[in-house]
C-alpha cells in the first residue's frame, strides 16, 4: 500500500514538473528581482533532485507545504476545510444511490419482464445516459426554481445538500439497480432458493435472507471505487452549486500551476483510495464466507 | 387411508413453443411410513411431479388438474400461507445436487435452524441443539465445531448429509427424495443409501424416493411407481416389479442395468427417443420404441389395469398373461 502511494507521488511530481509554466508564469513577465524572491521564497529554484527529496521527506511528516496561489494557506489547510464537505456530498449520494438503485434492482428482478421492471430499467437508463450536470440543471430548475423545495445553490444548511447529492447519486443509483437486477436475476435461479422455499419460509424471508445477502457481493466490490470517485469527480457538481468542496480546489489548482496543492490533493486521494478498497477487501470476508485472509501457501 | 394420494395429477410448462405437459395424469399413493420408488429416464415427469406435491414448480409451470390429497387436505387447493406451514414441516424435500442446494453465505448453524424456528417456535439455543442432534444423526463428525462452518468447508457427501438433516429437522411425515445420489461418486453414493436405509429405520417418515436408478430402490423401498412421458406405466411391490415386470419399458429398464448375477456382455438399451411433450401422441407413449407395439397402441391410450401383483397400463395385458410372460422371454 505505502509503495502504491510513493509511486503515486513521484509520478504525479515527475508529471507536473514535465508540463510547461510554473505557477507564477503569467502573460506579463514579472522583474527579474520579484520573481527571483518568489522563487527564493518557494524554494522553486533548488534542482529538482533536492525538491523531490524535500518534499516526500514532509509528505512523511503529513505537511504538504503552502500554497502557491492562495497567500497564507496551506494545502494541510485547503483539504481540511475542503474534505469534509466533498464527503459530506459524496456519501450523502453514494447512501442515496444504495438506497434508490438497491430496492429499484430487487423489484425489477421480482418482476422481471413486467411494467416495474421496465419502468425501473427506463430510469436506470435514463440515469446511466445523463450526465450529472445536465441532471444538475434539470433539478435545479424543478425543485429549486419552479417548486421552491430546496434552495439552489451554497453550502451550509442539511437542505442544500439534497439536490447536489441527488444530481451525484444519478449515475451510481442507476448502475447499482442495473447491477442489482442482474445478480439477483442470476441467484433467483440457485437451487438454494428452492431450498429456502422448501423450507416454508416466506417469499420475503427467501429474498432478504437468501438471496440479498449473495446478490449484494458485486455491489460491494464496486462501492469502494465509487465513493472515491464521487468524492473526487464531483467538481463539475461542486461548481454548479457553487459548493466549497475540494473537487473544486483541485482542477482549480492544475490551472493553475499550483504545484504544491496538486500533489498534496492527489496524494490524499490516492490514500482514500487505497483505504477504501483495502476496507472492500476486508469486507469481503464478512460478506462472503468463502474468501478468507489466509497466508501465502509456500 | 393413505398418508398421500395423487389422483389425476396434471403440470404443464407453458412455454412459447406451446404447452408442455410434464405431468399428464399421474395417480398413485404412498402409505403412512411407506417408501415407495418413482422411477423413470430424465424429463419423465419424475421431479416434477415431487415439485407439485411441493407446491414449487417453477415458472412457466403450474399444476393444471388433479388433486394431492396429503394428510385429508388437497394441497392444491391450499393458500401461499398454509402451504409454507406445511412445507419443511410435515413435508419436506431433498434435492438433487447438494452442492448448489445449500446457500454459500450462510452457515450451517443458521441453514438448518431456520426451519425449526420457524415452524417449531424455538429459540436460538433450542434450535441449536436440534442441529446438533440431527449433525450426529446423519453421521457429521464433530457437530461442534461444524456449526459455524459455511457450505463450502464441506464435501459433497458430507453437504448430501446436511440435505438430509435439513429435510428431516421438523420431523416431517413425509420426506421426498428427489434423486438424492445423483450429483454424487459412487461410493459416497452407497454411504447416502445407508443413511437412509438407517433413517429410515429409525424415523417414522413415508419416503417418496425419486430416481432412475433401479439399484437403489431395491434396498430402500417397498413400492415402485414406473413412469414414462409424464405417465404412470406400471406400479407394484418391489419383487413384482423386479421379477415379474409386466410392461415393455419397464423391461428395458431393467435390462439397461448392470446385474451382478448375470454376466453380460454389454448392456441393452432401449432404442429411440422419449416422445416430445409438447405433442403428447394419441396412443400409448412407449408405443414408438416398444417392440411389440400392435396398431391399436399407436391409436389409444391404454387404461390402467389392476393385475395380479400391480396396477400396468400396457395393452399387452389384453393378450393374456402367457403371451406377457413370451413377449418378456423374447428379450431376456
Amino acid at each position: 500500500m505505502l509503495l502504491v502511494l510513493w509511486v503515486i507521488a513521484t509520478v504525479t511530481f515527475i508529471l507536473m514538473n514535465i508540463i510547461p509554466g510554473g505557477p507564477f508564469a503569467s502573460e506579463k513577465p514579472l522583474p527579474e528581482a520579484v520573481k527571483r524572491n518568489i522563487e527564493a521564497r518557494y524554494r522553486l529554484n533548488d534542482p529538482l533532485w533536492k525538491r523531490y527529496v524535500d518534499y516526500m521527506w514532509n509528505l512523511i511528516r503529513w505537511d504538504l507545504g503552502p500554497s502557491f496561489k492562495y497567500e497564507g494557506r496551506t494545502v494541510n489547510d485547503i483539504i481540511n476545510s475542503g474534505f469534509p464537505v466533498s464527503a459530506i456530498l459524496g456519501v450523502t449520494a453514494v447512501a442515496l444511490a444504495l438506497l434508490l438503485g438497491i430496492p429499484a434492482g430487487v423489484l425489477a428482478a421480482l418482476k422481471q419482464n413486467k411494467w416495474p421492471d421496465t419502468l425501473a430499467m427506463l430510469a436506470a437508463t435514463v440515469g446511466v445516459s445523463v450526465p450529472s450536470f445536465i441532471m444538475a440543471t434539470f433539478l435545479m430548475y424543478i425543485f429549486a426554481y419552479k417548486l421552491r423545495w430546496f434552495p439552489a445553490a451554497l453550502w451550509g444548511r442539511p437542505s442544500q445538500v439534497v439536490l447536489p447529492a441527488l444530481a451525484l447519486a444519478g449515475f451510481p443509483a442507476a448502475f447499482f439497480a442495473r447491477l442489482t437486477r442482474a445478480s439477483m436475476l442470476e441467484v433467483l435461479s440457485e437451487d438454494f432458493i428452492r431450498t429456502a422455499h422448501a423450507k416454508g419460509l416466506s417469499t420475503t424471508a427467501v429474498i432478504v435472507r437468501h438471496a440479498l445477502k449473495c446478490a449484494l457481493i458485486p455491489i460491494f466490490t464496486y462501492l469502494g471505487p465509487l465513493l472515491a470517485q464521487i468524492m473526487t469527480g464531483s467538481f463539475v457538481i461542486e461548481k454548479i452549486f457553487a459548493i466549497p468542496g475540494l473537487g473544486q480546489h483541485y482542477v482549480t489548482s492544475i490551472y493553475n500551476r499550483d504545484y504544491t496543492v496538486i500533489l498534496g490533493v492527489t496524494v490524499f486521494y490516492s490514500i482514500l483510495l487505497v483505504t477504501l478498497n483495502f476496507l472492500v477487501d476486508l469486507g469481503y470476508i464478512l460478506l462472503d464466507p468463502r474468501i478468507k485472509l489466509t497466508e501465502p501457501s509456500s | 387411508m393413505a398418508l398421500l394420494e395423487i389422483r389425476n395429477l396434471r403440470t404443464s410448462f407453458f412455454t412459447h413453443l406451446g404447452e408442455v405437459k410434464a405431468v399428464d395424469g399421474v395417480s398413485f399413493q404412498v402409505g403412512e411410513g411407506e417408501a415407495v420408488a418413482l422411477v423413470g429416464e430424465s424429463g419423465c415427469g419424475k421431479s416434477v411431479t415431487a415439485l407439485s406435491i411441493m407446491g414449487l414448480v417453477p415458472p412457466p409451470g403450474k399444476v393444471i388438474g388433479g388433486e394431492i390429497i396429503f394428510a385429508g387436505e388437497d394441497l392444491t387447493k391450499l393458500s401461499g400461507p398454509k402451504m409454507r406451514h406445511l412445507r419443511g414441516n410435515v413435508l419436506s424435500m431433498i434435492s438433487q445436487d447438494p452442492m448448489t442446494s445449500l446457500n454459500p453465505v450462510l452457515n450451517i448453524e443458521t441453514q438448518l435452524g431456520e426451519g425449526l424456528r420457524l415452524h417449531k417456535g424455538m429459540d436460538a439455543k433450542a434450535a441449536r441443539e436440534r442441529v446438533l442432534e440431527l449433525l450426529n444423526l446423519v453421521g457429521i463428525p464433530e457437530a461442534e465445531r461444524r456449526l459455524r462452518q459455511y457450505p463450502h468447508e464441506f464435501s459433497g457427501g458430507m453437504r448430501q448429509r446436511l440435505m438430509i438433516a435439513m429435510a428431516l429437522a421438523c420431523s416431517p411425515k413425509m420426506l421426498i427424495a428427489d434423486e438424492p445420489t445423483t450429483a454424487l461418486d459412487v461410493t459416497i453414493q452407497a454411504q447416502i443409501i445407508e443413511l437412509l436405509k438407517e433413517l429410515k429405520s429409525r424415523l417414522s417418515s413415508s419416503i417418496l424416493l425419486i430416481t432412475h436408478d433401479m439399484g437403489i430402490v431395491a434396498g430402500l423401498c417397498q413400492r415402485v411407481i414406473v413412469m414414462y412421458a409424464g405417465r404412470v406405466v406400471e406400479t407394484g411391490s418391489v419383487e413384482a416389479v423386479f421379477d415379474d415386470p409386466q410392461h415393455p419399458y419397464t423391461w428395458g429398464l431393467l435390462r439397461s442395468l448392470p446385474r451382478l448375477d448375470q454376466r453380460k456382455e454389454r448392456l441393452v438399451p432401449i432404442p429411440g427417443q422419449p416422445p416430445d411433450l409438447l405433442a403428447s401422441p394419441q396412443g400409448c407413449p412407449f408405443a414408438p420404441r416398444c417392440r411389440w407395439a400392435m396398431r391399436i397402441c399407436v391409436k389409444q391410450m391404454p387404461e390402467m389395469i389392476t393385475t395380479a401383483k400391480g396396477t400396468v397400463a400396457c395393452w399387452l395385458q389384453e393378450l393374456g398373461p402367457q403371451a406377457v410372460k413370451r413377449a418378456r422371454e423374447e428379450v431376456a
